[in-house]
């Protein structure tokens, strides 16, 4: 039995011919073509925008598109511009890359310096032009180990100014208006037209014009009824009081973070009276103006209580608690995230993990079967465009969970080439489950997109030189294999293969995976890495990790067809309009006695109730026999009171022709011949 | 914003019936068409927990006009032919409230055609039901703009001159027309989701209901209430639902999308068969008292800033020194 | 006041001091001696002078340029004083051209004799027969002594401008500066203040114009005049009438104008729209004056008492709207800024002829307030008055202005704030069980209205004769007790008033009473003829309905009374017209059948502002009678 296959099964290297990975700073081999990351246009850096845009992040690329979308690219100049446009954006990128740091229009301007400096004065005129429709700015920030307390805390911090807003929006006219009932009961009062005060209310200019005194004589005449009961004003002026006095949102972000969960529950609990009491001061408020407020119904049920729930859409209204767990700390607070996200209390969980290996990688998954948790999973290299999803998950008036990759494996790979191939070898995909969404997975469950999510793995071209210097092109999946190469904590599960070993029995990853026969099932999978000097290396992949990549694999089927599967339903669902559903609901007639029942004797009299248009021509022949129901519709109460002439007269007289009289009850009524004649058409 | 708690709060409200509804004694003719569309207006008030204090009801002269001494709500009866500038003065001084319009024939389309034309224009959120007679009933039995041509009336005793306007066509051809729909009396059920569907679109709902008056316009109708093919019943899932009962019987219907207003004109431009439903529905076109910021918070200091910001630009002073602006 | 000083040093001119003068600036319009005319009275107010201005305004919108009716511009009255009105003849004229200022000759509005400054550019005009004319007029007018000034304005202004047709005015205000010794400092002051929000360039070169304006009256001008300030009184601001009425509609906290173009009123509504948004006002400009004056009842009705605002044509048709308001007891606040009638009339010209039509238009009894304001102040405090009247009496005030207030501007106090100005808010308050809509008082007719939202107050108003429930009642003593409610507020709003103060003695020979705009014209005349040693006192009324009570007695004191208005009264020299069956004025009527007193009047239709001169005429000549 050869090494490689011992190593395989085993884990183990015998010999001398497997060499460890370790210490080799191994990238997989599709990395070889991302040397310098500035020289790339990607989500990176980002700008970090107010809470008036939306998202209130943007990638420095798209508000550079967004320029030129503007400007106009169109002939040789507009090429020239963006050219020097792009040159500007990659200028920008070194900067930060030099370790400088600041808003976007700060940088902006050292980069344009730079080049301006280098170039000529066409360069200047296009930045300028360029800089000219530069409208939004904000710190402008690079994906480093901090991307993500730095995304995450920016996002969180708009979502708190917008709540404080949204809380001033609600109070501020409540005050007005709670203010305005109080003066409107002074003017109503015997003070309020005495004379001082209609003396205050007339320019000094006219107050000769009056005898004020008489006026409070003549207007003391109506007497000063219903002037606000002193329970009422006391009450007003109390939650009038407590309106003014809302401080919740006077702390800023920061002092709703937490290092733990149970600090945050605590927190919470904390605040949970101060909240409780403004929400009551606030719904006795709106009762109030509307004039709605009944004593004996709201008293005991606003009364100050500790106990009083919130109902989930008004604890929106108050600062999220956000837990913040590193990668460390996640693992052992478990118990406790799943004692927050259960919670029901808009307390957003931050966990940030650096193994997707890890248990940690599996909370999101695990978090969305709890139902009412927003759930977010993204590698960091993904933060960017997941900007809405995070806001979204911020106004979440529940609980919320959010799962990063941070991609910080090993010093020697930028993080965030590590996230995204974590996203791209589907170990980590980037997905979002909003309760809020809809009523079903259909509508909650959104995978982001993901490259090439057709196939269980992307496959990239790779290129490169063998030994007899001949370019050889090859198609290479990238998989949780590969993305195990960065990684120093699996290097058990990796062995490398000295060149002349290559022809031995071994055979790519793939090759065992799809189980496709090209490769004999005893031989041992490899995957290409390449070395620190970008020399080509197959390596070896153990058993435990083969085994892993294919649940990945399975995972990531699953996901998909999840995902799919929504959305057909919703191309189907969303056709029928909410309100079409309500007007069937509205539609349906309220019961009329007596004439619903299918089958009814044609002796019977009766009236087609739908039908009635409620013109009262039967109703004034014969009140106690036809009758109005709840949606003033005759029907016909009771036939024995009244006579068969009268059922006659009023299916005669019926506007609508929907009384039917049926056959006469008394055989003796007179003139009954000539009324069963006069009936025949009315039957 | 209302809260959620404060949801609770009115939603236990005890439920409203018709009788909350109800005042007076209505003074119409028996047999008068304008019986159901005020039973139909009580059942949406019962059917949307609408406030009785909080509703109003805007008319002007007629028989129609007499509606909101019928209703338990506030109600303003005004003159001939200003029920909606009346209303959109309501609707501009208090957003807040719900505003129901009853208009005529001769209110609307003759003596007040000058506001019908601007109120749809204005898209202000109004419900508006016209009670088309055909026919002047209060001034007993004069030619309406929309009465037949040839009518015998008092001021046309060997028939009336002119061709009827269409009402429906007219206000499909003004801009910013936001909702029209057509009804007929002597169909309850569609005449009640109808007037429901006008009261929950945001904007200036125009309901035309074709309407009998016994007194003066006899078996005007008759042929169509005998003939239910003779009315044709739009369909459409943002319509009508036509539920089997109705669908037994009015078995002619058309499918039309309320958004297609070249469709609605074409349907407009019918008589017979009769259309009802909704013609014409479009939630985009802005609505005015929003435009004008109607309702929005005034505090005394707001007006006092603004005060002070104008007369500085034309303060002096006999020192020859500018006021401080 | 150093640079008058300077000015004085270098061309020895001396300034001959006078009391006060009238100064107009005439030119085709678009030439801007509008702006030019403002602008000056705006420097000669804050240089403490007391001020007035008429509007020269020519009745097409565009007339043929230099036409003898197309004058358009501005008289200014400055003197030492409070100026209260236009007064007569002017002492002083710019004019732009020759045919504009023969407009102003021809209508008698100059001093035989006095100062013209007139731009001599037509002299070389290419056109011969523009340079004919224009040295025809020159020559006849210098024939008949006025006292020609010519000015080579386009010239001058071209040193400084490219183009001098817009400019030429602020060229002229310098002039006008130098003229009336005006502070420097103050006048460059003024023009970034003139042109608003314009850019910088603008401002620049104006202040360019208005100093060549200086420079060149320096160089030129033999002449100088000097006008003593008046005592340093507090803050003041320079305003219109129709821009007081806007501001006091904003500091009244009414919410909403409904309105329809109309002139002279539109003006007021313009200002409006420009400022009331920012508080949160709304101005709506509706399809006609019908739906206009609907409108606004509507806002009323919900609890937010509007105004709509309008001139007599427009008021003849809100009459309709007026009386249902009446009828449903609506709070409701009517402008009307008076103009020339009847029909179309004189649109843009001054009368005061629609007092009856307001006091009793509308069909059936129909009690209203009619406040007519008399002065700028006025204007702005009785937006606030009629609010809270309406509001309190639930009834309509008609608000009386005139053409000539609405363009006229005077320094008035400042006015400071007070929240107790504002309109009550929204009440929904629930009311009480079994309380009617209509519980009339039994002696003062007042009630409390109930609006939309206040639970328990359901009811529908109705424009029918109705009942205290608000239920349609036709019969006889429901109607009558409607009536009679309706009739009765204005007799406790009377009794709220005080007579207004005799101008001059308590009795005397002859009593001079008064309404509106012409208050300050009248007392200025009555001062004079006083001083003069003549018996005359006036009286000047603000409230018309109700009037207030005591005004029967002063008429009595007097041995004859008359009253001076701006409308039509038949002529008692025309051969037809006799005593008895003459028709009198609007107000002499009114005095007449109220007092049984024999009450005379003296009108004017000259579509412009009473002016000193004439009314003194007048009064001498009844004076004479009564000597007699």
């Amino acid at each position: 039995m050869n090494e490689a296959l011992f190593f395989h099964l085993t884990g183990r290297r015998t010999g001398s011919a497997l060499a460890p990975v370790d210490g080799l700073a191994l990238r997989p081999a599709l990395f070889a073509r991302f040397r310098d990351l500035t020289r790339l246009r990607y989500d990176f850096p980002v700008v970090l925008l107010g809470p008036d845009d939306e998202p209130p992040l943007r990638p420095l690329s798209r508000v550079v598109d967004g320029i030129l979308d503007v400007i106009g690219t169109k002939g040789p100049s507009g090429e020239r511009l963006e050219r020097n446009v792009l040159r500007l954006e990659r200028e920008i990128r070194a900067v930060l890359a030099e370790g400088e740091s600041g808003s976007l229009s700060e940088i902006w301007r050292r980069a344009a310096e730079r080049l301006v400096a280098k170039g000529d004065e066409l360069v200047a005129a296009d930045l300028a032009r360029a800089r000219k429709e530069l409208r939004t700015d904000g710190v402008l920030v690079d994906h480093d180990a901090m991307i993500t307390s730095r995304v995450i805390g920016h996002v969180r911090g708009v979502a708190h100014v917008r709540k404080a807003r949204k809380m001033r929006s609600l109070v501020e006219p409540l005050v007005v208006r709670l203010s305005e009932l109080v003066r409107a009961d002074l003017l109503r009062s015997p003070a309020g037209r005495g004379a001082e005060a209609l003396r205050a209310a007339i320019g000094p200019p006219h107050r000769e014009l009056f005898d004020l005194d008489a006026m409070e004589r003549v207007l003391a005449r109506p007497s000063a009824t219903s002037a606000m009961p002193e329970a009422r004003r006391r009450r007003i002026e109390a939650t009038l009081n407590d309106l003014r006095s809302e401080r919740l949102f006077d702390a800023d972000a920061d002092a709703f973070t937490f290092g733990s969960v149970d600090a945050a529950l605590a927190a919470f609990r904390e605040r949970q009276r101060a909240m409780s009491e403004l929400m009551r001061a606030i719904a006795t408020a709106e009762l109030e103006v509307r004039g709605s407020y009944v004593a004996v119904r709201d008293d005991a049920r606003l009364a100050p209580s500790d106990a009083r729930a919130l109902a989930p859409e008004d604890m929106s209204l108050f600062p999220d608690h956000l837990v913040r767990l590193g990668p460390s700390r996640a693992a052992s607070a478990r118990a406790q995230i799943l004692e927050a996200l259960t919670s029901g209390l808009p307390i957003k969980v931050l966990v940030e993990t650096d193994d997707v290996f890890g248990p940690d990688a599996q909370l999101a998954a695990t978090a969305m079967g709890l139902a009412d948790v927003f759930v977010v999973q993204v590698a960091s290299s993904g933060l960017a465009s997941a900007a809405a999803t995070l806001v979204r998950a911020f106004e979440f008036p529940g609980p919320a969970l959010i799962s990063v990759f941070s991609g910080a494996v090993r010093t020697d790979l930028p993080s965030y080439l590590v996230a995204a191939a974590a996203t791209e070898s589907r170990a980590f995909p980037a997905f979002s489950y909003d309760p809020s969404a809809g009523p079903d997975w259909a509508h909650r469950f959104a995978l982001a997109d993901a490259p090439q999510r057709a196939r269980t793995w992307p496959v990239h071209e790779l290129t490169y030189a063998d030994d007899a210097m001949q370019r050889v092109r090859l198609d290479v999946p990238f998989t949780l294999a590969d993305l195990a190469v960065c990684d120093p904590r699996r290097s058990d599960d990796l062995a490398i293969v000295p060149r002349e070993r290559w022809d031995g029995p071994i055979a790519p990853l793939i090759d065992r995976l799809d189980g496709s026969g090209r490769a004999a099932h005893d031989a041992t999978p490899f995957v290409l890495a390449v070395d620190a000097d970008d020399r080509l290396v197959r390596v070896l992949v153990g058993d435990r990790l083969l085994d892993a990549t294919r649940r990945s694999a399975d995972a990531w089927r699953r996901l998909l067809e999840l995902d799919d599967l929504t959305h057909d339903r919703l191309a189907v669902s969303d056709g029928a309009a909410p309100e079409a559903a309500g007007a069937v609901a509205q539609a349906e007639p309220a019961p009329a006695p007596a004439t619903e029942d299918g089958e009814r004797s044609p002796d019977e009299p009766y009236i087609e109730t739908a039908r009635c248009s409620s013109c009262n021509e039967c109703t004034l022949i014969n009140a106690r026999m036809f009758t109005y129901d709840a949606n003033k519709q005759a029907y016909i109460a009771d036939a024995s009171a009244g006579t068969y002439r009268e059922l006659v007269e009023a299916a005669e007289s019926c506007q609508v022709g929907v009384i039917h009289p049926g056959k006469p009850r008394d055989p003796n009524e007179p003139g009954l011949d000539e009324l069963i004649e006069r009936a025949q058409a009315l039957l | 914003m209302t809260l959620e708690l404060t949801r609770c709060l009115l939603a236990s409200d005890e439920p409203h019936e018709l009788s909350d509804y109800q005042t007076g004694v209505p003074r119409w003719c028996n047999g008068c068409g304008d019986n159901a569309i005020l039973a139909a207006v009580q059942r949406l008030c019962r059917d949307e927990g609408l406030a009785p204090e909080r509703t109003v009801f805007v008319s002007g002269i007629g028989c129609s006009s007499r509606l909101p001494h019928y209703m338990r709500a506030y109600g303003f009866h005004g003159t001939h032919g200003r029920a909606l500038p009346i209303a959109e003065g309501v609707k501009m001084a208090r957003p807040d409230l719900d505003v129901f319009v009853s208009t005529g024939d001769g209110d609307c389309l003759s003596i007040g055609a000058a506001h019908w034309i601007h109120a749809l224009r204005y898209n202000m959120d109004l419900t508006v039901l016209l009670h088309d007679n055909r026919i002047y009933g209060l001034t007993k039995n004069q030619a309406s703009p929309t009465s037949p041509l040839g009518t015998k009336t008092n001021t046309t005793p060997r028939g009336s001159y002119l061709a009827p306007l269409d009402p429906l066509s007219v206000s499909l051809g003004v801009a910013n027309v936001s909702f029209v729909a057509q009804a007929v009396d002597w169909i309850p059920e569609v005449l009640y989701q109808v007037i429901a569907a006008a009261y929950r679109h945001k904007g200036f709902s125009f309901v035309r209901i074709v309407q009998r008056c016994p007194e003066f316009m006899p078996g005007l109708f008759d042929p169509w209430i005998a003939d239910p093919q003779r009315t044709l019943l739009l369909r459409h899932e943002r319509g009508l639902t036509i539920g089997p009962a109705l669908a037994n019987i009015y078995r002619n219907t058309r499918e039309h999308d309320p958004s297609d207003l070249p469709a609605a004109r074409e349907i407009a431009s019918v008589e017979d068969p009769i259309p009802v439903g909704i013609l014409y529905r479009d939630e985009t076109v802005p609505r005015y008292e929003e435009l004008r910021g109607a309702g929005s918070v005034r505090t005394p200091d707001r007006i006092r800033s603004g005060l002070e910001a104008e007369l500085d630009r034309f303060a002096i002073r006999y020192d020859g020194a500018r006021e401080a602006g | 006041m150093t640079t008058l000083e300077a000015v004085r040093e270098r061309d020895g001119v001396r300034p001959v001091t006078i009391d006060e003068h009238i100064v107009e600036i005439v030119s085709d319009s678009g030439e801007g001696a509008q702006r030019c005319g403002q602008a000056f009275a705006q420097i000669a107010a804050r240089s403490g002078h007391g001020i007035w201005t008429v509007e020269i305004i020519p009745a097409e919108i565009q007339p043929p340029a230099r036409s003898i009716e197309g004058a358009s511009g501005n008289r200014v009255r400055l003197g030492s004083r409070p100026i209260t009105n236009g007064g007569d003849e002017a002492d002083l004229v710019v004019a732009f051209n020759e045919q504009v200022l023969l407009g102003r000759v021809r209508a008698g509005e100059l001093r035989p004799g006095c100062t013209i400054l007139l731009e001599s550019m037509w002299r070389e005009d290419r056109d011969e027969r523009i340079a004919r004319t224009y040295v025809e007029a020159h020559d006849e007018l210098v024939a008949q002594g006025y006292r020609v000034v010519e000015i080579p304005m386009e010239r001058e202004c071209r040193k400084v401008v490219s183009d001098p047709r817009r400019g030429k005015n602020m060229f002229a205000l310098g002039v006008l500066c130098a003229l009336y010794s005006f502070d420097r400092r103050l006048a460059r002051e003024q023009i970034p203040l003139t042109f608003g929000k314009k850019d910088e360039a603008v401002i620049a070169s104006n202040v360019r114009l208005l100093e060549a304006g200086f420079e060149w009256a320096d160089e030129n001008l033999g002449l100088r005049f000097r006008i003593p300030k008046m005592r340093a009184t507090g803050a003041q601001v320079v305003l219109s009438g129709n821009a007081a009425l806007a501001l006091g509609i904003l500091a009244s906290g009414m919410e909403i104008c409904a309105m329809y173009p109309i002139t002279p009123a539109t003006s007021a509504s313009h200002y409006l729209s420009e400022i009331f948004e920012r508080v949160g006002g709304i101005v709506h400009q509706a399809e006609d004056e019908i739906a206009a004056c609907a409108f606004a009842i509507g806002a009323s009705y919900a609890g937010k008492c509007a105004v709509t605002i309008t001139s007599g044509p427009g008021y003849s048709l809100k009459q309709e709207g007026i009386g249902l308001a009446v009828m449903t007891e609506i709070p409701l606040v009517v402008v009307d800024v008076q103009r020339g009638g009847p029909s179309t009339g004189l649109p843009t010209k001054a009368e005061q002829g629609d007092l009856l039509s307001v006091l009793f238009g509308t069909h059936g009894d129909a009690p209203k307030v009619v406040y007519a304001v008399s002065g700028i102040e006025d204007c702005f405090y009785a937006m606030i008055t009629a609010r809270k009247i309406a509001e309190t009496f639930n009834t309509v005030v008609v608000v009386l202005s005139d053409a000539s207030l609405a363009t006229a501007q005077q320094p008035i106090p400042r006015p400071v704030f007070s929240e107790d100005w504002l309109a009550q808010p929204v009440d929904q308050t629930p009311v009480p069980e079994g309380s009617k809509p209509y519980d009339w008082d039994a002696a003062t007719g007042l009630f409390r209205r109930s609006i939309p939202g206040q639970p328990g107050g359901m009811h529908t108003v109705t424009g029918l004769a109705h009942d205290r429930a608000s239920h349609v009642a036709y019969d006889a003593d429901s109607n009558e007790d409607g009536l009679r409610s309706r009739s009765l507020k204005l007799a406790a709003l009377q009794r709220t008033l005080r007579c207004p103060a005799v101008f001059g003695d308590e009795e005397g020979d002859l009593l001079v009473v008064g309404w509106g705009s012409t208050k300050g014209a009248i007392e200025e005349t009555v001062a004079r003829l006083r001083s003069e040693g003549h018996k005359v006192s006036a009286l000047h009324l603000h409230f018309i309905q109700p009037m207030p009570s005591g005004i029967g007695d002063i008429l009595r004191r007097f041995r004859k009374v008359i009253t001076v208005e701006s409308n039509w009264s038949d002529r008692p020299d025309d051969a037809l017209i006799d005593r008895d069956d003459r028709r009198y004025s609007a107000l002499a009527m009114l005095l007449r059948s109220r007092y049984l007193v024999d009450v005379d009047c003296w009108t004017e239709v000259r579509g412009r502002p009473l002016t000193p001169g004439s009314i003194r005429a007048a009064l001498l000549a009844t004076l004479a009678e009564l000597a007699s």
